[in-house]
């Protein structure tokens, strides 16, 4: 039924529990899972006024910190998948808009279903549905399942 | 994995292959699939500057037409589910609210997952998520799988 399972994760509460949903429904379709973690592009930090310069070194260091921060969700998610017996792959990349990263790397890597969160970090809790969620399920072509 | 599938369907053809996906989703999980349909209550109607009387007989005769054409498309998805051997209840009920309808029998007969197309009937096709499925989503507690 499905073959390939995107899993984007931010490290929330909540992209942790559908992480763990979708390897448990790995298994039971005998799918391979690819895990992707999306980080914002670099940009200039202003701080009370003072702009800090968005120099080579400042941009390498900061991408070091954010590749580090990724990598220990992406290998927890990488060792649960392990354990379960499911075959994972993992992804992180640097882009602005989270969706659009989640709908190419779908493309990319054929994946023909994605889960996710109903929320990431942020936002409203209830009721309403979180924004990265929304523009994804309003423009992907492949079904997606959203945990709440 | 899961062990009873809920698969609202209002006739369209996105709903009723939604529905389809989601008993394969039940044979392979070996669950229960629960399909249902909600028709809206019955209002006065006019027509061509007659308004007709919300009297109980057209009531009675509006009510029992549209419990005709959802049995219709529920029995279709029962006969189907039964081929592939997925035991399938289907359930009509009548509600201004659907999405409030799907959630309360998603609830009472204790589904723990939901599996429905992006859009029923009516609405922009492209980009935007249908109304209903997008309540289901927003005030869902068990995960949501969206087809388009």
């Amino acid at each position: 039924m499905f073959t390939n399972i995107l899993i984007p994760t931010d490290g929330s509460e909540l992209s942790l529990m559908a992480s763990s949903g979708a390897i448990d429904m790995a298994k039971v379709f005998k799918a391979r899972t690819t895990i992707l973690m999306v980080s914002p592009t670099f940009r200039q930090v202003a701080d009370e006024g003072f702009i800090v310069p968005g120099l080579h070194t400042n941009k390498r260091e900061w991408e070091r910190a954010v590749t580090e921060r990724a990598r220990k969700v992406l290998d927890a998610a990488a060792a649960t998948a392990k354990k379960a017996g499911v075959a994972c792959e993992t992804v992180h990349v640097f882009r602005d808009m989270p969706h659009a990263a989640i709908i190419d790397t779908a493309k990319k890597n054929s994946c023909d279903l994605i889960v996710m969160g109903s929320h990431g970090y942020g936002g409203f809790k209830q009721w309403v549905l979180g924004s990265e969620t929304t523009r994804v399920l309003s423009q992907s072509k492949i079904p997606v399942l959203v945990y709440r | 994995m899961f062990t009873h599938v809920m698969t609202p369907v209002d006739g369209s053809d996105l709903s009723l292959r939604a529905a389809r996906h989601g008993m394969q989703l039940a044979r392979l999980c070996k669950a229960k699939l629960t399909s249902i349909t909600v028709s809206p209550t019955y209002r006065q109607h006019f027509q061509e500057g007659f308004v007709a009387p919300a009297v109980p007989v057209l009531r009675e005769r509006w009510e029992a037409q549209m419990a005709e054409r959802a049995q219709e498309v529920l029995d279709q998805i029962c006969m189907e589910a039964g081929q592939v051997g997925v035991e399938c209840n289907s359930l009509h009920v009548f509600g201004d609210a659907p999405y409030q309808a799907i959630i309360d029998a998603a609830q009472s007969s204790n589904c723990d997952v939901v599996v429905m197309g992006s859009h029923g009937y009516g609405g922009a096709k492209l980009f935007i998520l249908g109304s209903e499925t997008g309540r289901v989503l927003s005030h869902s507690t068990i995960p949501v799988l969206v087809y388009r």
